[in-house]
């Protein structure tokens, strides 16, 4: 009798399970050895921090506000992930799609409330889908990395937002403050009576249901799970691969400018160039964790809303609010080790008569997540 | 011509941690590891040398510690990208937050407090005299000058030297590099950490020498930057040199706009080196399309395992 290690044709869902519970924990304790060495004590902080979010009601209102644009964005990352595009530009996009829908609310002060949201709701839609297509028709036509230039564009999306703060939208009555003017009262975004959650976070479950339907539901969802990002297959299946990379990146973009309308109406009421609050990059995160599965987006942005919550939170206790990150991160890089190891199972085997272990013929290893990334390369 | 002078001095200051990060990045990426964490690895880079200078006045320890700050971030990320063959992406912006959230733990306790001890810097004779850029480029601190060595030395290593053509064999096709008989994991881990320590090097330069105090995100996305410039500089070291001069010159002039109360350009530069960059990968995709040639290493972001080898 030995031991050996086998790899699997596919990760052990079993074992992804169990193991994704075992890295919060395992990040949480080594958050904890942080917060030791830095001089904090554990249990004020984590006290605090669960106080602050899970642990009370005024902290769960928190939480369910701050997973409304955390979701979209998640969902954004996702929804490009079907196609085997990573679109990290969510923070420059829900930038966008708050700067087109402000553009939209200040030039139409006067219409009454409904259809001056939808007005925002499709400014804030087209703005941020034609600011992705920077980065999708490069990528559609000539295969030019879309991560890259995603990524790159957040870094031009707060430059624009701020010319445009410090400049033509700038108010009035704000020195020294980056900021515009204030959008029309009829369209600030209230919270559900009787549970104090901004009614952003309905609209979110209905985007939701119907990206669902879309990806998961319909014969068009079908065929981008399958051609995914393979252009010759879908070449061959009679669909049209640049016009699908040029949607779905649309579709990911809007999605993400939505973001930027719910951080417009229901948080800032002004544009500034700190309105996407990193939302665009735990969305990456997000989508990561939750697998590119829809359901499971919105579990994983109430877990991670929570944690940015209870972090900021800490910051009255003089800890770093940066602990939410750490542990954030922490979270990523242990279920990064389980979907290794889930990739392994240790199996009994009888021993040969030379002692040398049976030779098992290689299966092709499962690789979530991890095609198509080359820079440059189609 | 005076504030041409002042912006360039400050440009070649600035320089020299986006060309330390960028080298770093550029041989990681060269064996085929992309770490789109260097922002994170900076900023713990520079965290960890502001604790040593703040409470030993000491800066060639607090450079060396900001080394090895950063040679533990690169082999953390070598451990997700090499080790266990994770998605590059994702290990690389986990890095780029964890490492942005450590640094403020690290730094916590000396954040606000200024570093007394100055780089002092060593003026070259008669090069120094030269107009307009003299002052520039030859009367500088001994990082600077190392930094800008390093590229002839770097060009040097990856094209006329043997563990140069492995690096690059392992970033351009790694099964054939295994076929050869290279050990690509032990190459791509080397390259890695490699690329985390030029990086912490240069966080550490940014904090101990250049702004002499630390605070929360104190690199303000110059990681970012060195990415960009390795892309600008499509992967040859010594393009690397006008790339981060013209990009450093842009965070100079920024700087000296701003003290002159003048906002609104500042966001025009500030956006350049990325719509620059995007441009430049535009135009590398084009000729590629075209030619079928790359530009850049062929497998980069590529896990690679022999197993899974088709």
């Amino acid at each position: 009798m030995s031991f050996q290690i086998r790899r699997l044709a596919k990760a052990s869902p079993k074992v992804l399970a169990v193991g994704s519970v075992l890295a919060v924990v395992a990040a949480l304790l080594v958050a904890a050895v942080i917060l030791v060495i830095s001089g904090n004590s554990v249990y004020d902080s984590f006290y605090a921090m669960y106080a602050a979010s899970f642990g009370s009601p005024t902290g769960w209102k928190a939480i369910l506000t701050r997973t409304a644009p955390l979701a979209l964005t998640a969902l954004a990352v996702t929804t490009a992930l079907r196609m085997q595009l990573w679109n990290i530009g969510g923070e420059g996009q829900l930038l966008m799609g708050a700067t087109g829908a402000t553009g939209a609310a200040l030039a139409l002060p006067n219409l009454p409330m409904i259809p001056l949201m939808l007005v925002m709701i499709v400014a804030a839609m087209v703005s941020a889908a034609a600011w992705t297509m920077i980065a999708a028709i490069p990528r559609a036509f000539i295969g030019v990395n879309e991560i890259v230039v995603t990524l790159f564009l957040n870094y031009v999306a707060v430059r624009v937002v701020s010319l445009l703060v410090l400049g033509a939208w700038r108010d009035p009555g704000a020195v020294g403050f980056a900021y515009s003017k204030k959008i029309p009262s009829q369209v600030v975004v209230g919270t559900i009576p009787g549970l104090g959650v901004s009614w952003s976070l309905v609209g979110v479950l209905i985007i939701a249901f119907l990206l669902w339907l879309a990806l998961d539901k319909s014969k068009w969802g079908f065929g981008i799970d399958i051609a995914g990002g393979n252009p010759k297959l879908s070449k061959y299946l009679g669909f049209s691969h640049p016009t699908r990379v040029i949607t779905i990146m649309a579709i990911s973009g809007a999605l993400a400018g939505l973001a930027g309308l719910i951080q417009l109406t229901s948080s800032t009421s002004r544009l500034q160039p700190d309105l996407a609050a990193g939302y665009g990059y735990t969305g990456i995160l997000v989508a990561f964790l939750a697998g590119r599965r829809i359901p499971m987006v919105l579990i994983v942005s109430v877990l991670f809303a929570g944690l940015t919550q209870g972090g900021i939170a800490l910051q009255s206790e003089g800890v770093p609010s940066a602990i939410a990150n750490v542990i954030q991160a922490l979270v990523i890089f242990f279920v990064l080790v389980v979907h290794f190891l889930a990739q392994y199972r240790i199996v009994k085997t009888q021993s040969d008569d030379d002692g040398s272990p049976v030779d098992t013929a290689p299966e092709p290893a499962p690789q979530p997540l991890t095609t198509n990334t080359a820079v440059g390369k189609d | 011509m005076d504030f041409i002078a002042q912006a360039l001095a400050v440009a070649v200051v600035l320089s020299a941690p986006l060309l330390l990060a960028g080298l770093g990045e550029l041989i990681a990426e060269r064996s085929g590891v992309l770490n789109l964490g260097l922002e994170g690895v900076m900023l713990v880079g520079a965290a960890s040398a502001a604790v040593v200078a703040v409470h030993t006045q000491n800066l060639v320890g607090a450079f060396v510690v900001g080394l090895l700050a950063g040679a533990l971030m690169g082999t953390l990320h070598a451990f997700f990208a090499v080790g266990l063959k994770a998605n590059q992406i994702v290990a690389g912006l986990t890095l780029a937050i964890f490492g942005a959230g450590l640094s403020s733990f690290i730094g916590n306790n000396v954040s606000g407090t200024p570093i007394s001890a100055r780089l002092s810097t060593i003026r070259i004779p008669v090069l120094a005299d030269i107009p307009v850029i003299g002052e520039a480029f030859f009367n500088r601190d001994i990082v600077v000058y190392l930094a800008i060595l390093a590229l002839p030395a770097a060009g040097y290593f990856l094209s006329r030297t043997r563990a140069g053509a492995a690096v690059r064999a392992c970033g351009s096709s790694p099964a054939a590099a295994d076929a050869a008989g290279l050990p690509v994991s032990t190459i791509r881990w080397a390259a890695t950490i490699f690329g985390g320590s030029l990086a912490g090097l240069g966080g550490a330069y940014i904090s101990v020498a250049y702004a002499r105090i630390w605070s929360d995100n104190l690199t303000a996305g110059r990681g970012w930057i060195a990415l960009a410039l390795v892309i600008f500089a499509v992967w040859r070291p010594w393009a690397l040199l006008p790339g981060a001069i013209v990009f450093g010159f842009v965070d100079a002039t920024n700087f000296q706009l701003q003290t002159r109360g003048v906002d609104i350009s500042a966001d025009w530069l500030g956006m350049m080196p990325y719509v620059v960059t995007i441009v430049v990968l535009i135009v590398i995709g084009y000729r590629q399309y075209r030619s079928g040639s790359s530009g850049g290493p062929a497998a980069l972001s590529e896990p690679y395992s022999r197993e899974a080898r088709v």
